[in-house]
């Protein structure tokens, strides 16, 4: 092994990233090149090297394609370039199983993790990243790459790049996770990120005073979620269908009735009682600021005690109203 | 129901100045037997909004003739002559380029040009716009144009990029067919934007005109392994504010009057 291989992989690099990183993808092909010339097996090793990235392989692809070296290639590199192939010819559906034991998960992985923290600028590229981050999220579920996918969402966004459709991606997840990466840029120094991240969070629509400073909204935020994560629940609207899309929402009239779920989908209320099925027929005639006020109120008193809670709960509406206009002291 | 200065409208009286079956027509009935209540100003303000739709129909129906091709934003592609592509896909009118000038190329040179469904949906409202006003006044009004589904909308624009549960769906609105088990690989099928034309079909960019079981059929062919749930046409509808171009155009016409006398 010679020194500047040695070196490299003390550095944590593979030898080829090192000359890529150093000396640019012309230079990294040529020197790929001129190793695939005089020693395939030597060239194919260079490839399964253990700390390539996945722009290394993605900048070789087309050697990488070479029959004498991509029959030696291990299996992380040919799913790899079987997924740039699907990017460049639309309509080859990948086929990988559910089970996260599928060589195919920890290939796409290894996509995603090295490819996505060191993107390449050009737009076949980003798509093979966002292919790859769809079949982990949605197909194996695998949640460890939720932060970098968000993280990869602000940084496009920062660089003017389009990042709607991994948004799309990372809302299909429909977990209150994703909503706390999010959160955590209200507190950027950045302001494209905190903006982004209002944006997403539907922060005006909550009611969250814009005057905070950014860890004061992230605070804020944080505790209306703690407040609203049993009715939450997910809502499937996009950039594409909406220029203010509403992400998530919470169902008003489960917590009106105390009635969380488990789940982040949305789910009909079905009354279990005559009684019940009487507040929610009015509390459903009712406008949504009212609505909004009522199951707030309802929310807060019944941490307090069931027994006032079903005691307001069975006043007449406009009665609720009132005592969720003036507290509660008015009627204990 | 149709209330003018809130009086109810006899349609009768201005029904005879459209053509049988015309959009016009066909949306002042609609409203005519609707619960919902339509109020106007004035009878100008009715006739401004049946003309308008009437063009976005017409728009619909010119830019799925036009050849525009269908692409994800990132191989979206403009005529440069027109429009600079930007970093994200959208396309920006080029410094020193008339607004009506690149509109009208979409729609002669549509096959130079690619892009996404929210997208094609933006460029029907500029169309119809454009045949609603002189050259001139368009320019003066859209002096800047960016597409890019619905992001960044001209302020005259802004309330079709927010659907509304809509009490009664007529031609010229914009809907949206949604596919919630879409395959998460091809997420620019998570839905279809369509503009609602006449006889209970939509124009929607890459399908072109067809009907709600066929656009349901599409989509519902590209869903994920063990989709359970169908695509289907939501209750919403997003439309211009018909009142606020009303009052725009009408007040910049009477100031070219103005001038002009």
């Amino acid at each position: 092994m010679s020194d500047s291989m040695t070196f490299s992989r003390r550095s944590g690099l593979s030898y080829l990233d090192s000359v890529r990183l150093r000396a640019g993808e012309d230079r990294c092909r040529a020197v790929f090149r001129d190793i695939l010339r005089r020693n395939p097996r030597r060239a194919a090793a260079m490839l399964n090297d253990r700390l390539l990235s996945f722009p290394c392989l993605y900048i070789l692809r087309g050697q990488a394609m070479d029959a004498r070296v991509y029959k030696l290639l291990s299996l992380r590199d040919k799913i790899a370039l079987r997924t740039i192939e699907q990017v460049k010819k639309p309509g080859e559906k990948a086929k990988c199983g559910r089970e996260k034991s599928d060589p195919a998960h920890s290939a796409l992985k290894w996509v995603f993790v090295t490819g996505s923290a060191n993107e390449i600028p050009e737009d076949d590229y980003e798509e093979v990243i966002d292919k790859a981050a769809a079949a982990l999220l949605i197909t194996y579920k695998d949640k460890d790459i939720l932060k970098g996918t968000a993280d990869l969402i602000f940084r496009r966004g920062r660089e003017g790049r389009n990042n709607h459709d991994l948004i799309w991606l990372l809302f299909q997840v429909r977990d209150a996770e994703v909503l706390k990466l999010i959160a955590q840029r209200l507190r950027s120094p950045d302001r494209c990120d905190a903006d982004l991240a209002c944006e997403l969070l539907n922060l005006d629509e909550k009611g969250l005073d814009y005057g905070k400073s950014g860890e004061e909204l992230h605070s804020a935020f944080i505790r209306w979620l703690e407040e609203n994560d049993p009715y939450l629940y997910f809502t499937d609207e996009s950039f594409q269908y909406s220029s203010k899309p509403a992400f998530s929402a919470v169902d008003m009239e489960r917590k009106y009735l105390h009635k969380g779920l488990r789940t982040y989908e949305k789910e009909p209320l079905v009354p279990e009682d005559d009684d019940e099925a009487g507040c929610l027929e009015v509390f459903r005639q009712l406008g949504d600021g009212e609505q909004r006020a009522l199951s707030e109120y309802s929310h807060s008193i019944h941490a307090d005690g069931a027994g006032y809670w079903r005691r307001w709960l069975h006043l007449p509406p406009e009665e609720q109203l009132r005592a969720a206009a003036a507290g509660r002291e008015v009627y204990l | 129901m149709i209330l003018i200065n809130g009086s109810p409208l006899d349609v009768s009286l201005i029904a005879g100045e459209y053509p049988e079956n015309s959009v016009q027509r066909r949306v002042l009935e609609q409203m005519s037997i609707s619960p919902e209540k339509y109020r106007y100003g004035d009878t100008d303000q009715l006739r401004f909004e049946l003309d308008m739709r009437n063009e976005i129909v017409n728009a619909a129906r010119a830019l799925s003739r036009s050849g525009l091709r269908f692409a994800v934003f990132r191989r979206s592609a403009v005529n440069p002559d027109y429009w600079d592509r930007t970093d994200n896909g959208g396309f920006r009118l080029k410094r020193g380029v008339k607004a009506s000038e690149a509109i009208k190329d979409i729609y002669k040179n549509g096959q130079k040009y690619a892009t996404e469904c929210a997208t094609a949906m933006v460029i029907v409202y500029y169309g119809a716009i454009l045949r609603m006003l002189p050259e001139e006044t368009f320019n003066s009004f859209f002096r800047s144009v960016y597409l890019m589904n619905w992001h960044r909308l001209d302020p005259l624009l802004r309330e079709v990029g927010t659907p509304a549960r809509a009490a009664d769906i007529m031609p010229g609105d914009r809907g949206y067919f949604r596919n919630p088990d879409v395959d998460p690989e091809t997420p620019e099928l998570q839905g279809e934007n369509v503009i609602v034309l006449p006889r209970g079909v939509f124009y929607g960019h890459g399908i072109g005109i067809a009907t709600s079981g066929s656009i349901i059929r599409f989509l519902n062919e590209n869903r994920r392994e063990g989709a359970e749930r169908s695509a289907y046409f939501m209750d919403t509808a997003a439309r211009p504010d018909f009142m606020k171009l009303y009052g725009t155009f009408r007040n910049t016409g009477e100031r070219a009057a103005a001038r002009s006398a």
